[in-house]
């Protein structure tokens, strides 16, 4: 039998819940991912900053300081990505 | 560096959090459009046949005026201080916007254009409960798909109000706030209110 890879990039527990949380929504800010992944605001920042340098998340800044505004959303291959993870994930349990 | 957690647990978790999230909150903004739409075109309808002047059919001017001051304030109160939105709920506030626009747009034409009694009053119900309609779809619930079903027959019946009876439709307008805004609005307030 033969198991399929899983995407490193994904397979991170803060990172996937980010990504399956924006795959559900149509965007987020960033104080609600914090609160549902219970991450620090530090990791959840650099797990993003990840997600976008892989093209698999957007991300839109508004204003300085802290009156900023950080808002995700998911790319199409974002989307593809954590569908392709979720296939190899199963493919364990075929 | 490897990571050990269980994915499977994970999606599923998030995806759960991420629904009790979207569940949606008793602060809907139905029965305040509602009541300001039903009291405008009722009184339009009185005063029409009272005094036959061309300034009530300009009464509806107020349903904006003050119905965007009080939904500012309504929304101010309940701001989250998180922000998150699904694609469905965006695509409902997304029509209801364009309804709003619609309606302002098509009012204002109409009036100029001195044809008020034509189609305005019965596009706008029809557009009321179609939006009523798919707003309960996305609830899921169901005196909101029929309040809108009965709004959107209301707005095609008063299509038929033509003529000498064409000062009926501010009476339509009026019912159909009554049946897909008002009913619907309190009793979703009731059923968040009582956690059915």
């Amino acid at each position: 039998m033969e198991f399929k890879d899983l995407n490193p990039i994904l397979h991170n527990e803060l990172r996937l819940k980010v990504m399956v949380a924006l795959d559900s929504l149509d965007d987020a800010d960033f104080v609600y991912l914090k609160g549902l992944t219970k991450a620090t605001a530090g990791n959840l920042s650099v797990q993003i900053t990840k997600l976008e340098e892989a093209g698999y998340i957007k991300v839109s800044r508004s204003g300085e300081g802290r009156g900023s505004h950080t808002v995700c959303r998911i790319t199409s291959a974002g989307a593809k990505a954590l569908l392709e993870y979720q296939r190899a994930l199963m493919s364990y349990f075929s | 560096m490897e990571e050990n957690f269980d994915a499977l647990e994970v999606i599923a978790q998030t995806r759960g959090k991420v629904n009790m999230d979207d569940r949606p909150t008793g602060n809907n903004l139905f029965p305040l459009w509602g009541w300001l739409t039903a009291s405008f075109y009722l009184l339009e309808f009185l005063l029409w046949q009272w005094l036959r002047q061309q300034w009530c059919l300009w009464l509806w001017v107020g349903i904006p005026l003050i119905g965007l001051p009080m939904m500012y304030f309504i929304i101010r109160k309940d701001r989250e201080h998180t922000h998150m939105r699904t694609r469905r709920s965006k695509l409902v506030l997304d029509y209801w916007i364009f309804v709003a626009c619609a309606i302002g747009a098509g009012g204002f034409l109409f009036d100029f254009a001195g044809i008020y009694e034509v189609a305005e009053n019965p596009l706008i119900c029809l557009l009321v409960g179609i939006g009523a309609f798919i707003t309960g779809e996305e609830l899921r619930f169901r005196p909101m798909i029929i309040g809108g079903l009965l709004g959107a027959a209301i707005g095609l019946g008063a299509f038929l109000l033509q003529g000498e009876l064409w000062y009926w439709q501010p009476l339509c307008v009026a019912l159909t706030a009554v049946s897909a805004l008002i009913i619907p609005g309190h009793l979703f307030e009731k059923h968040v209110k009582d956690g059915v």
